[in-house]
């Protein structure tokens, strides 16, 4: 028996090849990390999703990436690095953009597109700081803001708010949310409201503005043609001039 | 009995080692080891592209602090020489979506344009058209302006600013089809004012010049026998 397992051994030692996996991969990763596993551990914390959404939570708050999204967690809050963020649950932490600060009071949709930062109030009263500039702008429920780069003049341009597309924003924020379905529903109608609400409240303002160039305008045109008549006036009172002087009359 | 124990015993033996020797093969195989190694592999890369953007981003977040604080400094050093790297790199920090913005807006005042003309709107396609000539000079879409305005003008009779128009064109695109079509109207136009030698002299020059284009050159050669 003795001699029998000398031989196993024997042959084992010469046939196997016993290989270790240098790291444990996981394929189907959802999270990439920079530095590597750092979440949770180490702060700043680059993260980027490969999903089609992710969760995370830091300082206490539930965030959810959309699909090659970008965020670096750090001590103060989170930079959106790039995609969309969604923050929910009445959550208070600051965002940074490469635009703009954000001063998240409520549940806010952030979308990076190329050249600006899309700021969306879904909830509370959220507030937004351009760069360059010092005041924090409010955004009520409904509402968005296109922060872009910063201009000539040292501040980050700044688009008039709009009315939230209803329908653009419900869609990424069902395809992030972890909201059940019924409460969801919920929120998304509350939601409806504000953004018609907005929709109205900004068309009366954009009224008045029109209705306030328009009158300008007209002043402008009444202001020129005044003018023309004076200098008509002027040119008729030098020609007849002209003419008297010169004995053409 | 003995014999038969340490057959049954080696055989068993054998086959283990043999089932044994399979399965680890084929767990640890070098195909295996390379399915493992392009998983390494893949998962580098993504690393690789997170930093990258990384990096990308913390330029683009120095060039926004930059341009930040650039007008500031260069209203205390705008002029002169010295001040040029500074200019330099003002003009660098700004981003090219302006320019972008600027272009698209362009299009959209050519298309207006473009399409008040074709429902004979010649007074908006004008309106329309003279803003994007002056403001978007550079636009590859120009050439076809000039030309829509020169029709247009035609069309409403102001035979004087379509002739200028006609010379802008031959100024700055002398070798464009479009230029040939124009000088026809301006040969139109002459023959109309009741000028047929400059005229004939007008088809003449798109005859010789336009020799590519055969549908033009027919044209040219119809109206002066027509003359």
């Amino acid at each position: 028996m003795k001699r029998a397992l000398e031989v196993f051994v024997f042959l084992a030692v010469y046939v196997l090849d016993v290989r270790v996996k240098a790291e444990t991969v996981d394929p189907n990763e959802a999270l990439i990390f920079w530095p590597s596993h750092c979440y949770n551990k180490t702060l700043p914390c680059t993260v980027k999703n490969l999903t089609k959404k992710s969760k995370l939570v830091h300082l206490g708050v539930e965030m959810s990436l959309s699909l090659n999204a970008t965020v670096t967690l750090a001590t103060q809050g989170v930079t959106l690095v790039s995609g969309i963020l969604l923050i929910e649950n009445n959550s208070n932490i600051n965002v940074k953009t490469l635009y703009s600060d954000i001063k998240v009071n409520g549940a806010v949709l952030l979308k990076v597109t190329g050249q600006s930062i899309e700021i969306t109030s879904l909830e509370g009263i959220s507030e937004a700081r351009r760069r360059g500039d010092e005041v924090f702008y409010s955004i009520p429920p409904g509402y968005t803001y296109i922060i872009g780069a910063v201009n000539s003049k040292g501040v980050a341009d700044f688009e008039f708010p709009q009315s939230a597309s209803f329908v653009s924003v419900v869609n990424n924020w069902s395809s992030l949310s972890y909201m059940t379905k019924p409460k969801f529903t919920l929120k998304a109608q509350e939601f409806r409201v504000s953004s018609i609400n907005a929709g109205l409240f900004l068309s009366k303002t954009y009224k008045t503005i029109i209705e306030r160039r328009i009158a300008s305008h007209r002043k402008m045109l009444k202001r020129r043609q005044l003018n023309k008549v004076v200098k008509q006036k002027e040119i008729e009172g030098l020609r007849a001039l002209f003419r008297k002087k010169n004995y053409l009359e | 009995m003995k014999n038969i124990v340490f057959f049954s015993f080696t055989l068993l033996l054998t086959a283990s080692i043999f089932v044994f020797y399979v399965v680890v093969n084929n767990e640890l195989s070098g195909v295996d080891l390379l399915v493992i190694e392009n998983k390494l592999l893949k998962h580098e890369l993504k690393k690789s592209t997170l930093k990258q953007e990384l990096i990308k981003f913390h330029f683009e977040t120095y060039r926004q602090d930059v341009a930040e604080i650039l007008p500031e400094v260069l209203l205390k050093k705008s002029k002169g020489e010295r001040s040029f790297p500074l200019r330099s790199l003002a003009s660098v920090t700004q981003r090219h979506s302006n320019d972008r913005v600027f272009s698209r807006l362009g299009k959209k005042l050519f298309i207006r344009g473009q399409r008040a003309f074709r429902l004979g709107g010649y007074k908006e396609s004008v309106k329309a058209l003279e803003v994007f000539v002056s403001d978007y000079s550079y636009s590859r879409h120009v050439i076809e302006a000039y030309s829509l305005l020169t029709e247009s003008y035609y069309q409403l009779g102001d035979l004087e600013k379509s002739v200028k128009f006609i010379e802008a064109m031959v100024d700055q695109f002398p070798n464009h089809e479009l230029t040939g079509f124009a000088l026809v109207r301006m040969g139109t136009i002459l023959s109309q004012q009741d000028r047929r030698d400059e005229a004939g002299q007008v088809y003449m020059t798109v005859m010789e010049a336009y020799k590519s284009t055969p549908s033009l050159r027919n044209q040219a050669r119809l109206l002066l026998s027509g003359l």
